[in-house]
């Protein structure tokens, strides 16, 4: 029996220590969400606007153009859900907080962080925010847990791409993305709509419901602290919209705007077909570039934002 | 709790090392342990249902029990009527859990009725019941057949009902077999771990790379082969027959590879069953666990091939229905044992059911011409059989069928991004799969090194495993549970 054991254990041996090995590179190199959550522990007090959400946000704000000292706190892929834990995490210490800015996208109201295809961005957050998670919880801790992700966020790292895969990319001090619209592939307005549009047609009820109650307590929690929330349906380009279903359009839109009558610190502004965005606006059919359309928007948020002012906290 | 869990990588050497370390003093007492690990292995999934475990157990060790007492006083007659009640009543508790909202809808709908809703029970359909179920009336049954006498150690016998490694998904084992082995004290022997361990590894390369990655094909085909063209469907088709495959003998390659750990031979499940070259052949390779179960407890007591013609054809039509009803509550399953019925008949009835028992292509590196053909024949009526496994209805079976086979199969093979690196992984899988298995026909399971001493050198057999692991790591696709558990 013993010398099983020891077999086992020699065998077993170089396996865990590459594995640890691997995971201990992967994370040291800087992610995005790094800078992100050292940021907020640092100037979390000195904030008063505050971007969640997914790519729609991440990419699409410029937060130089704002009247209000922001961060974009939007990353690829977060989910709603995974903005309620940030949100959480954060809240008590935003003391200058005037507003949260969510976008309300076909895409973000049935989109969850723990759906397949979407765990490889667990480890990353759980790693850079300090999120808790059991201690066996082992794919929600390690990032060699997604080994075709892993080699990805490994190449990109070595080669330092400006790439648009999760990893070493270039954001701004406000954590905004810096899709510049230079960078847009030459087939943008094809390429990205109807596909993507149809996969973001397709959802589960169950996923709806879920997101739109994590809404309601984000905005209960804001109007308990005596914050603006603005909901948002992000600006896209004609070939992805209208590839969308009209279902999921109306029920984004019906999502953002009973919030809205519900509660009187949430406005709503559907912006998805708004005219005042351009061709040079975005960066692809369904995300504004940050040097153009981002500043647009932030300037529409913003004016949304200082209307109607909320009874002092 | 899965084999392909965290929880059970926890789970697994925990056990091991309490089970030898420290329970390996007194039988009853490791076997106490045994029945304890099981449960818990079972109730991670929902405790619940371990008290239908438990009256299974209680039920067929009582009657065994009687069975004998009567058998010992000459009352033939008594002891029949204990063992078909308990027949009986294993069967009610599977067909109440497993068949019963399928009996009221296929009742109601023949009758056009349609207010039968509050008739239906929705009862979750409890994993492995008719695993566990088959091996408990195995019990009583050999106990009536005078095979094995009648336990009085209920610990041992409970540990042989819930032994977890092949509770859920078999190999459902023979009273005969297990039972024994749970009566007399086990001694470790590391041949028999180390080479338990590797047909386990091989056992979850065949079911995460294989299985796993096919299952991701085959369902975004199955779902949407309304609009897909006939070289999808037929990729889709292929790509279920692999996944079933992975799956179900990869999950028997870690139940038997995990008992062996512990000192328990399980018998053998598949045997290589795509490289049969008849029907016949593939059903002697296939789940040969349920096919022998079948043959002894319900083909020969109906008179099995010895009667007249019509006589045969009754029992293996019989055999086979019930076989596929086995499987779940759905006429797509009858009708796949109704299939499969219909290609083994013209084999028994002119007697050349047992033309392959041999090794195929022995001595030899690679199959003649000809078996290569047999061999993809079998495959091809394998495959369109899975069709009709595989597809929500019988309807839907047909017109997957009619589709591969119209104009359909010209239209270029469109399967969408999400397929791409599933895709991939599956050939390369496969690939792996049949090589190896190949090679290896002759022996237990794929990865049995005792060939060359070449192979058996320690850095070979090394640079094997740690490339089996990282083939793993690196292709493995997102967790499915075992096929097999529904049924």
């Amino acid at each position: 029996m013993n010398r099983f054991l020891l077999r086992i254990l020699r065998f077993a041996l170089p396996a865990a220590v590459a594995a640890v090995g691997a995971e201990w590179g992967l994370r040291s190199i800087p992610h995005q969400l790094a800078y992100k959550a050292r940021y907020m522990e640092e100037h979390a007090p000195q904030i008063e606007v505050l971007s969640l959400g997914l790519s729609h946000a991440f990419y699409g704000l410029d937060f130089h153009a704002s009247k209000f000292r922001g961060f974009n706190l939007a990353y690829h892929g977060q989910p709603l859900d995974r903005d309620l834990e940030l949100w959480e995490k954060y809240a008590d210490r935003l003391t200058s907080l005037r507003a949260v800015t969510v976008p309300l996208s076909c895409w973000s109201i049935h989109h969850r962080l723990r759906k397949e295809g979407e765990q490889w961005r667990v480890p990353f957050y759980t790693i850079n925010y300090e999120l808790p998670v059991p201690w066996y919880a082992f794919k929600e801790r390690c990032i060699i847990a997604y080994p075709a992700q892993a080699f990805r966020y490994l190449k990109h790292a070595l080669a330092s791409e400006d790439s648009l895969a999760e990893g070493n990319i270039p954001q701004d001090e406000f954590g905004s993305y810096m899709a510049r619209l230079d960078n847009r592939l030459p087939d943008w307005d094809q390429r990205a709509a109807e596909d993507v549009a149809k996969n973001h047609s397709r959802f589960k009820p169950e996923d709806m419901t879920h997101n739109r109650e994590v809404l309601r307590h984000i905005a209960a929690d804001c109007a308990e602290r005596g914050i603006r929330v603005v909901l948002y349906t992000p600006p896209a380009w004609h070939t992805y919209y209208e590839h969308l279903s009209e279902e999921i359009v109306s029920l984004t839109r019906e999502i953002g705007t009973s919030l809205a009558r519900e509660f009187p610190n949430v406005r709503y502004v559907d912006l998805l077909k708004d005219r005042r965005f351009t061709a040079d606006d975005f960066f692809n059919a369904s995300h504004l570039n940050y040097d153009r359309g981002g500043r647009k928007l932030i300037r529409i948020l913003d004016d949304e934002i200082a209307e109607d002012p909320l009874p002092a906290k | 709790m899965l084999f392909n869990s965290f929880e059970f990588a926890l789970f697994l050497p925990a056990v091991f090392l309490l089970y030898w370390f420290v329970f390996n003093r007194n039988l009853r007492v490791q076997n106490l342990f045994v029945v304890g690990a099981s449960y818990l292995f079972y109730g991670w999934w929902d405790w619940r249902f371990l008290l239908l475990i438990a009256f299974t157990s209680l039920c067929s060790y009582a009657s065994g029990l009687i069975i004998g007492h009567y058998r010992q006083q000459g009352k033939r007659r008594w002891a029949r009527a204990v063992n078909a009640g308990n027949i009986l009543l294993n069967l009610a508790i599977l067909g109440l859990f497993k068949y019963y909202d399928f009996f009221v809808a296929s009742f109601a709908e023949l009758f056009g009725i349609t207010d039968y809703d509050s008739l239906l029970l929705r009862i979750i359909l409890p994993v492995g019941i008719s695993f566990y179920t088959f091996q408990a009336l195995s019990y009583s049954i050999d106990v009536y057949r005078e095979k094995l006498p009648p336990t009085r150690d209920i610990v041992a016998f409970f540990a042989f009902i819930s032994f977890f490694p092949q509770l859920v998904a078999g190999p459902i084992e023979r009273a005969t077999n297990l039972l024994p082995q749970f009566l007399r004290p086990r001694t470790f022997d590391t041949a028999q771990a180390v080479d338990g361990l590797r047909q386990a590894l091989w056992g979850f390369f065949k079911k995460i790379v294989v299985a796993d990655n096919c299952a991701i094909l085959a369902n975004s085909i199955f779902e949407n082969f309304e609009n897909l063209s006939g070289g999808a469907l037929i990729i889709g088709a292929v790509a279920f027959s692999f996944q079933i495959y992975g799956d179900f003998s990869g999950y028997s390659d870690i139940a038997i590879g995990i008992s062996r750990l512990f000192g328990f031979s399980l018998m053998r499940n598949f045997h290589y069953p795509y490289f049969s070259r008849d029907i016949a052949e593939f059903w002697r390779r296939w789940h040969i666990s349920l096919t022998t179960w079948f043959r002894d407890y319900i083909y020969i007591p109906l008179g099995g091939s010895r009667g007249s013609k019509g006589m045969v054809f009754r029992n293996t039509l019989i055999i086979f229905l019930v076989s596929g009803f086995w499987h779940g509550a759905n006429w797509t399953f009858v009708a796949w044992g109704a299939y499969h019925a219909l290609l083994f008949l013209p084999l028994i009835l002119s007697g050349r059911n047992r033309r392959y028992t041999g090794e195929i292509a022995a001595g030899r590196i690679l199959p003649s011409a000809k078996d290569a053909c047999r061999m993809a024949g079998t495959f091809s009526l394998a495959v369109v059989g899975w069709i009709i496994f595989r597809a929500e209805t019988i309807g839907d079976a047909w017109l997957y069928i009619r589709r591969i086979f119209s104009p359909a199969i010209l239209n270029r093979v469109a399967l969408g991004s999400s397929c791409e690196s599933p895709g991939i992984h599956a050939a390369i899988g496969v690939v792996i799969l049949l090589a190896v298995e190949w090679f290896q026909r002759a022996r237990e399971h794929g990865l049995q090194l005792t060939g060359p001493a070449h192979i058996r050198r320690r850095s070979v057999r090394y640079a094997i495993y740690y490339l089996l692991i990282l083939g793993i790591y690196i292709m493995h696709a997102q967790q499915q549970t075992f096929i097999y558990f529904q049924f």
